[in-house]
C-alpha cells in the first residue's frame, strides 16, 4: 500500500507542476472531438445501421474516448523514458516497497485521468450538441468501461516502453502496432462496409472490441459477437497486467 | 552485516560476452565504510547495481544483517538507501517535492517526514533552494540533493557510487564529515570513488577492484603489506646547481643507492628496509648539505597504481 499511495502521490506531483497537462489531458481530446466530430459530421451526416441511424458526433464520440485513453497511456510511457533517462527508475527499483506496487499506483493515477477526461468529453457533446446525445446512459457502466479501457492500454503501453531502451525505439514500435489497430478498427466509422480483409482484422483488434462494447451499451448500437468482444478485452486486460508487472519485477 | 560471495557478472555488449565480476568476494562490518577503488569499467558500478537490486547476477550470493535479497527483496531493500551516478532527481520538480517523494516511498509521512526534509535541507545547505526546481540547481547542488534524500531516511546501509562527482571541495569536505558521523551512528558505508585521496581519508577498509576482481583489499595498513611497496626518504636540499646534483648521482651510483630527483628533493627507496633507508640518508648527509628529511609511507595511490598498473598480485 505504502508503495501505491507514494507511486501516486509522485504522479499527482508531477502532472500538477506540468503545463502540458492542461493541453494533453483535457484540451486535446476536446479539440479532436470537436474537429472530427463537426468536420467528418457533415461529411459523413449520421450513421445508419440496421435498427437506427445517429449523429456521426455522437458515434465517434467512443471512439474519441478510446483515443484519449490511448493517449494518457502514451504520455505516462513517455515519462517512463524520462525516468530511465536521468536514473530514476533505477532509483526506483532500489525503493523499499514492491515494485508491482509503483506500476499500480501509476496505473490508478491514469485510470484517474481518463474518468476525468471522458467525463469532459461527454459533457462537452452534451453542452455543444444538445439532444444528440439524448438516450439515457447509464454512468456506472460508463465509469466501468473506460477505468477497463484505461487499464488495457496503459498496461500494454507501459509494458512496450519497459521493454524497450530508448524512447525511439518506443516510437517506431508503437507507430508500427497503434497506427494500423487505429485504422483496422471501428474508432472512426463502421468496420461494416470495410473490404473483407479489413473486417477481419478489426475482429481481432481490441481497439474494436472496446469501441464496439462502449458503443453497444452507451449508444444501443448493435454489435455481433459481444460477449467475445467482452471476454476478449478482460483477457487482453489481464494478459497486459501480467505482462507490465513482470517487467516492472524483472532484474538481469 | 554485508556479506558478498563468489559473485559473477558477464554483460553482452554487442554480441560479446563481457566479464564484468568475476567472483568477487567482500565482508563490511556494521558501521564500517568501504571503499571500492578502481578505474573505469573495472566493475565497480556493476557491483553497486548488483546489491542495490537494480541487476542480477549470474551466480554468487549477497546479505545484508542475514537478509538474502532473493529471501526477502522487500526487507532487503529496507536496509539500504543508494546514491546512484546519474542525478535521479525529478529534475522538473522542487527541492521539496523532490525530497517529499523519496520521503514516502521510504515510509515517511506527516511530521516525520517534515522534520526529517529540514534536518537534510539545513545539513547540506539547500534551505535557500527549498522551492526551486531540481533543473535550476547547479551540478554540485543537485548531487547535494541526491546524496541528501538518503540522510532522509534510516537505513542500516548506504550505498553511494561515485558521490563527489562535480562537488566543490568545501561540501566534498562536509559530505565526508557526514559520512563519518552516519558511520560512527551504526551505518554501514560502501562507497566507489576514483578519488584515491577521497579513499584513503574517509574509509575503514578498501579494496581494489580491476577487471572484474578483487585485487587487493583491507585497510590501508594491510594494503601497504599487500602490495609490499617500500617506504620512501625524502631528502630536500637548498639549492641544487646540475653540478652538485651530478655530483650526488655518481655518489649514489658508487654506493648502490636508488634515488631519484623531483626538483631540488632527491628521492630514495630501499627493498631493504627503514634501516637501510636510514644508512643511505646518513651516507647522503654526511657529505651533502641537506635540508630537511622525510620519510613518507606509500601512498594508497602508489598501492593502486602497483595493484592496477599490473604489479599487483
Amino acid at each position: 500500500m505504502k508503495g501505491i499511495g507514494a507511486s501516486i502521490y509522485r504522479e499527482y506531483i508531477n502532472r500538477r507542476t506540468s503545463p502540458r497537462v492542461l493541453v494533453e489531458n483535457i484540451l486535446n481530446p476536446l479539440f479532436t472531438l470537436f474537429i472530427f466530430g463537426v468536420a467528418l459530421g457533415n461529411a459523413i451526416g449520421t450513421i445508419k445501421t440496421s435498427s437506427m441511424a445517429i449523429p456521426y458526433i455522437t458515434f465517434f464520440l467512443v471512439g474519441a474516448i478510446n483515443i484519449s485513453l490511448i493517449t494518457n497511456a502514451v504520455v505516462a510511457a513517455t515519462k517512463t523514458f524520462l525516468d530511465k533517462y536521468v536514473g530514476l527508475y533505477e532509483e526506483m527499483m532500489t525503493y523499499p516497497v514492491n515494485r508491482t506496487s509503483i506500476l499500480l499506483g501509476k496505473l490508478i493515477f491514469s485510470v484517474i485521468i481518463s474518468l476525468i477526461q471522458a467525463l469532459a468529453m461527454m459533457i462537452f457533446v452534451f453542452i455543444l450538441f444538445p439532444g444528440k446525445l439524448a438516450m439515457s446512459i447509464n454512468v456506472l457502466f460508463f465509469l466501468l468501461w473506460v477505468t477497463i479501457g484505461a487499464m488495457a492500454w496503459f498496461l500494454i503501453i507501459t509494458y512496450i516502453a519497459l521493454r524497450l531502451k530508448t524512447q525511439d525505439g518506443f516510437n517506431t514500435v508503437y507507430y508500427l502496432i497503434m497506427t494500423p489497430l487505429l485504422y483496422t478498427s471501428s474508432i472512426y466509422y463502421p468496420v461494416d462496409n470495410m473490404p473483407t480483409i479489413i473486417k477481419y482484422i478489426s475482429v481481432i483488434n481490441p481497439l474494436t472490441w472496446l469501441t464496439d462494447i462502449g458503443r453497444y451499451y452507451l449508444l444501443n448500437l448493435e454489435t455481433t459477437y459481444l460477449s467475445y468482444k467482452i471476454i476478449g478485452l478482460l483477457i487482453f486486460t489481464v494478459i497486459s497486467f501480467l505482462l507490465a508487472a513482470r517487467e516492472m519485477n524483472r532484474y538481469n | 552485516m554485508i556479506e558478498v560471495r563468489n559473485l559473477y557478472k558477464t554483460y553482452n555488449a554487442k554480441g560479446k560476452p563481457v566479464e564484468a565480476l568475476k567472483g568477487v568476494s567482500l565482508s563490511i562490518k556494521e558501521g564500517q565504510i568501504l571503499g571500492l577503488l578502481g578505474p573505469n569499467g573495472a566493475g565497480k558500478s556493476t557491483l553497486v547495481k548488483i546489491l542495490s537490486t537494480i541487476i542480477k547476477q549470474d551466480s554468487g550470493e549477497f546479505e545484508i544483517d542475514g537478509i538474502a535479497y532473493q529471501n526477502n527483496s522487500e526487507a532487503y531493500r529496507r536496509k539500504i538507501a543508494v546514491v546512484l551516478q546519474n542525478s535521479s532527481l525529478e529534475l522538473w520538480l522542487s527541492v521539496l517535492e523532490n525530497l517529499r517523494i523519496y520521503g514516502k516511498f521510504f515510509g515517511l509521512k506527516g511530521q516525520a517526514l517534515e522534520a526529517a526534509i529540514k534536518k537534510v535541507t539545513e545539513m547540506f545547505g539547500l534551505t535557500p533552494f527549498l522551492h526551486k526546481q531540481a533543473r535550476e540547481l547547479s551540478g554540485g547542488y543537485r548531487k547535494r540533493l541526491q546524496i541528501a534524500k538518503t540522510f532522509m531516511v534510516e537505513t542500516k546501509v548506504l550505498i553511494l557510487d561515485e558521490p563527489t562527482e562535480g562537488m566543490d571541495p568545501l561540501v566534498k569536505n562536509d559530505l565526508m564529515k557526514y559520512l563519518r558521523q552516519e558511520a560512527q551512528s551504526g551505518r554501514t558505508i560502501l562507497i566507489t570513488t576514483q578519488r584515491i585521496e577521497e579513499a584513503e581519508a574517509l574509509c575503514d577498509e578498501i579494496v581494489i577492484i580491476n577487471n572484474g576482481k578483487i585485487e587487493a583489499q583491507g585497510s590501508l595498513m594491510e594494503l601497504r603489506r599487500q602490495t609490499a611497496l617500500n617506504k620512501r626518504l625524502l631528502l630536500h636540499f637548498n639549492a641544487l646547481d646540475k653540478h652538485k646534483l651530478k655530483a650526488i648521482e655518481d655518489y649514489c651510483g658508487e654506493k648502490g643507492l636508488r634515488v631519484s630527483f623531483s626538483g631540488s628533493t632527491l628521492v630514495h627507496t630501499n627493498d631493504a628496509g627503514i634501516d637501510a633507508l636510514l644508512e643511505g640518508y646518513r651516507q647522503i648527509a654526511d657529505r651533502f648539505e641537506v635540508e630537511s628529511m622525510e620519510i613518507l609511507n606509500p601512498s594508497l595511490e602508489d598501492m593502486f597504481i602497483k595493484v592496477v598498473g599490473g604489479g599487483g598480485k
